[in-house]
């Protein structure tokens, strides 16, 4: 079990300070156990040192700042290299909670980033944690993203990190990630907040890993999903570059499908525009006329697009 | 009826944004307060509380954003030059670039923000910067994918290929090397939303929006139109403007915030040089309107939205913007500027983010 930084023998390092006498611009003042912890720091790091006192010293700079950047890269390194013997998870058991993580202390890592989940750094250290082949490091992942987007459900880092746990766990693991419970999760979401965008960005993202909508019969429901979807608000921004893409990449008759879903809702801008973009030119400038009583404020850009 | 958290999280901010806009008509009001805006910045570049300890990393942000913010605003900047050439040399890493403070390894944003605001100084402190190293340990960083790290263990996303071009840039260091692959790794990061994301399959945001077009903009001989969805990209950022409340948002339905009017709106000046035929698809009066209303705070600095505090970041970011709304510009690459109005701001750069004059100045700077 690693101690507090200040309980091991730092006799042999001689700490490195900043000199304020000059370049004082935007100076924080750091408590004194913040600039000693920091003098030790740029020590240790500096001289490349991998050691146990160094990953406890590098805990307490996390604690005070989890946004040291510089931090979390000499963990990775020192973790990466005496991690194996010190905290290996198999060893200690950490599997057993929600992330476990190859030479690093899970619960400690998944406090965190409850903690401050709008950190970048936290998610590309898990990532650099990975433990390929592991089912049970790419489901814990997708635990602790869930349990973030709870609280928080358009968190952008939350987000790309299950993207990159997909990914990971397709590319490196016999006993990857499903596709259904992913999408049941998006399910949820959606109901939860047909304006999410992030859970329509996520569910576009496993059609692209999982092309099951190559099938007519998959492709049909998920029209019709988009259209009850639709429905509930057609102002709603999200499902419509989302229809669109699903149309190009997966339908046999983008466009034709496309207007079967748009004509549906009359006098709305947004389903006017698809109409549009699905028309004839010869046609268009009647749309466009519309579109700009409809939304007089993006006048110019109707008449750009649609060149009349 | 239907009540989401979005819904309710849009409502919200109407109910704070419109009582504002609405006295858009009082020249009391109407005004942009320039001087507590500079005593702000002012007071961001001198001592900082304890409280500011999460920003030890960011201490060249927290110089730059004050320093060009003040410079966009026409303060007379040149008695600091000799504080921010020992604040930022005090960053720089002995193998290249500049870390988030003194003794701290060297990371893409770090490096952006003390070489910009190293521009600010003098021709003296500018050759003060490592080329070689910095030259270096970027090809460091570059993937093969065309995409760099951010930093040693770090992540590969547009800000880095955003941050690594513009510094060789603005330094005559680029080469084929650095910018081999990064239009191609650039068009992965664009989604079906007509956006750009952090990586491939993403979802679309403001800021990487803003850092992938600027790449592209920073790699020579591009044909930028032809290399992205353009009209997708075109109709991505004219969704961003909300009507209501006609600021921007950095994604779609999520809120306005102050900072797009640089990340989203910023981008108009780079999509209009594309093509002449871009021209006035947004509405420039309405940016300055939620700028000028909506985000500034009571005891100077600028925010946000009503309701938050106002920060370093935040203001500079919203000048930009409001340099974004006030000056289209002609002649790409060379980015003349004509005002559009009574401009609070001088003009930016729209592809460096500093002002225009500083720019040039740095670039005559061998």
């Amino acid at each position: 079990m690693s101690l507090f930084w200040e309980d091991y023998n730092w006799d042999d390092v001689q700490p490195v300070f900043e000199d304020n006498s000059s370049g004082k611009l935007a100076a924080i003042a750091y408590s004194d156990e913040y600039k000693k912890a920091m003098g030790y720091l740029r020590a240790v790091m500096g001289a490349g040192e991998h050691s146990e006192r160094a990953l406890a010293l590098t805990k307490q700079i996390i604690a005070d700042n989890a946004a040291h950047y510089s931090v979390w890269d000499y963990r990775l390194d020192i973790v990466k290299n005496i991690g194996n013997d010190v905290f290996d998870y198999r060893k200690v058991g950490l599997v057993k909670s929600h992330a476990p993580t190859i030479g690093e202390d899970g619960e400690w890592l998944n406090e965190l980033t409850l903690d401050t989940p709008k950190n970048y750094q936290i998610w590309n250290y898990r990532q650099h944690l990975e433990i390929k082949d592991c089912p049970e490091y790419y489901n814990g992942e997708v635990v602790a993203v869930k349990f973030i987007l709870e609280d928080d459900p358009k968190n952008f880092h939350a987000w790309s990190h299950l993207k990159w746990t997909v990914s990971s766990s397709l590319k490196n693991c016999s006993a990857p990630l499903l596709l259904e419970p992913l999408l049941e999760y998006t399910n949820q979401l959606i109901q939860e907040d047909v304006f999410n965008n992030s859970a329509w960005s996520f569910r576009y993202f496993l059609y692209q890993t999982w092309p099951v909508l190559k099938s007519a019969e998959t492709l049909d429901k998920e029209i019709l999903f988009v259209e009850e979807k639709i429905a509930m608000d057609p102002m709603n921004e999200s499902p419509w570059p989302y229809l669109k893409a699903v149309c190009n990449e997966f339908s046999p008759n983008a466009l034709s499908t496309l207007r079967s879903v748009a004509i549906k809702f009359p006098d709305n801008a947004r389903a006017l525009e698809a109409v549009a973009e699905t028309s004839p030119a010869e046609e268009q400038a009647a749309y466009c006329q519309k579109l700009c009583e409809l939304e007089n404020f993006r006048a110019n850009y109707w008449r750009y697009k649609f060149k009349c | 009826m239907l009540e989401t958290r979005t819904l309710r999280e849009q409502r919200e901010t109407e109910d704070l944004c419109v009582p504002l806009l609405e006295q858009e008509d009082n020249p009391e009001l109407f005004v942009f307060f320039r001087d507590k805006h500079v005593k702000f910045l002012r007071g961001m570049l001198g001592n900082l509380s304890s409280g500011f300890i999460s920003l030890d990393a960011s201490r060249p942000w927290m110089v730059f954003w004050a320093v060009n913010g003040l410079a966009l605003m026409g303060v007379d900047t040149s008695e600091l030059r000799g504080e921010i050439e020992a604040t930022l040399l005090k960053c720089q890493h002995p193998d290249g670039g500049f870390g988030g403070g003194f003794g701290q390894p060297a990371h893409l944003a770090c490096t952006y923000a003390s070489i910009m605001a190293l521009a600010h100084t003098s021709p003296a402190a500018w050759s003060k910067i490592d080329r070689k190293k910095l030259c270096e340990w970027l090809l460091t960083l570059k993937q093969p994918d065309g995409s760099f790290k951010m930093c040693l263990h770090g992540e590969t996303d547009p800000r880095a290929t955003y941050c690594a071009l513009s510094v060789a840039s603005i330094l005559k260091i680029m080469d084929k090397k650095l910018t081999e692959n990064v239009a191609t790794y650039i068009k992965t990061c664009q989604t079906y939303e007509g956006g750009f994301g952090n990586q491939p399959l993403a979802e679309a945001h403001g800021g990487y929006a803003f850092c992938a077009l600027a790449t592209l903009h920073l790699i020579p001989d591009l044909n930028i139109a032809e290399t992205i969805d353009l009209p997708g990209f075109i109709s991505w950022l004219v969704a961003r403007q909300q009507h209501v409340v006609p600021g921007f948002s950095g994604r779609i339905n999520k809120l306005v915030d102050g900072c797009y009017g640089h990340w989203v709106g910023g981008c108009w000046a780079l999509v209009e040089s594309i093509d002449e035929g871009i021209t006035e698809l947004w509405d420039r009066d309405g940016l300055q309107s939620y700028n000028l209303m909506c985000c500034q705070a009571d005891r100077g600095g600028l925010r946000d939205k009503p309701g938050c505090g106002p920060d370093s970041y935040h203001t500079n970011y919203v000048l930009c913007g409001l340099a974004a709304c006030q000056y289209a510009y002609s002649n790409p690459g060379k980015w003349q500027p004509t005002a559009q109005c009574t401009p609070s701001v001088l003009p930016l750069h729209p592809v460096y983010g500093l002002p225009l004059t500083t720019a040039n100045r740095a670039d005559g700077w061998t």
